[in-house]
């Protein structure tokens, strides 16, 4: 089914999927005109290097990284595990499928959890600075606000997973 | 019946000044006809950077010779020294 224009009482029963001609396009939802922060005009989803390759320090035995991007915001879930120790002075990150918001707004939507991790560490988030790709692990203590989570907090044979979201460029 | 499995470069993006977002496609074909498109994604910055204890910064190449043509064609034409040069005054007035 060719679908064309969209008028009346709506589309009726739809059986195929619908595809632009021209890539960029989308829909306006919400309103009786074109307007631009209300188009919507981006969804993916796929997979991308958690590992940040170029440091020889952060070498993961096993690590995944998937993504589902709506619009400007990008979900991502990432799982990473190294059977030996890291640096203790290398913080623990991990790359992203695309370039945070150049907002001056630090992302940090993130919560995790890690395998064999100093016992005073009750939690992990993540940040992202603006127009990064580089996502911190950030420890969090019952006596500090926490900080970037690096070797020093981690044992042999950790494991992290995190997942959260953030706003791209 | 052929069932053919090829990786070819969806999008390159120049973002933020150096910022190079990298999108490669696997598709799946039979006999000729694509059946299934996969994407994978990685971000590319000039340098790979780090700050020991006394504060002191070291900026690290970011090796390309792994990347396709294409990529590395955009990376070379985008870090320019100025740009480089921006991308270490940003990366270490961050502090991390």
């Amino acid at each position: 089914m060719a679908l064309t224009k969209v008028i009346g009482a709506g589309l009726g029963n739809l059986d195929e999927n619908i595809t632009f001609s021209t890539a960029g396009k989308g829909v306006h939802l919400g309103v009786t005109s074109a307007t631009a922060s209300n188009l919507q005009d981006d969804y993916e989803e796929g997979t991308f290097t958690a590992q940040i390759s170029t440091d020889s320090t952060y070498t993961g035995e096993t690590q995944s990284g998937v993504y589902t991007k709506i619009g400007d915001i990008v979900f991502i879930s990432i799982r990473f595990q190294k059977s030996g120790t890291l640096n203790s002075g290398s913080n623990a990150r991990f790359g992203l499928p695309f370039t945070s918001a150049n907002n001056g707004v630090q992302a940090t939507g993130f919560r995790g959890s890690v395998e064999n991790i100093d016992t005073s560490v009750v939690g992990i988030g993540g940040t992202i600075a603006a127009n990064n790709t580089i996502l911190y692990l950030n420890e969090m203590t019952a006596a500090t606000s926490g900080h970037n989570l690096n070797g020093s907090d981690l044992g042999a044979n950790f494991q992290v997973q995190i997942q959260g979201f953030y706003k791209t460029a | 019946m052929a069932i053919v499995k090829e990786t070819e470069i969806g999008k390159i993006e120049v973002v933020g000044g150096w910022n190079i977002q990298v999108a490669t496609d696997t598709v799946i074909k039979e006999d000729g006809t694509e059946i299934s498109r996969s994407r994978h994604r990685h971000v590319l910055q000039p340098f790979t950077s780090s700050k020991d204890s006394d504060g002191k910064w070291t900026h690290t190449d970011t090796k390309i010779s792994g990347e396709e043509v294409a990529v590395r064609a955009i990376a070379n034409a985008a870090w320019t020294d100025t740009v480089k040069a921006n991308y270490k005054t940003w990366k270490e007035a961050q502090g991390t």
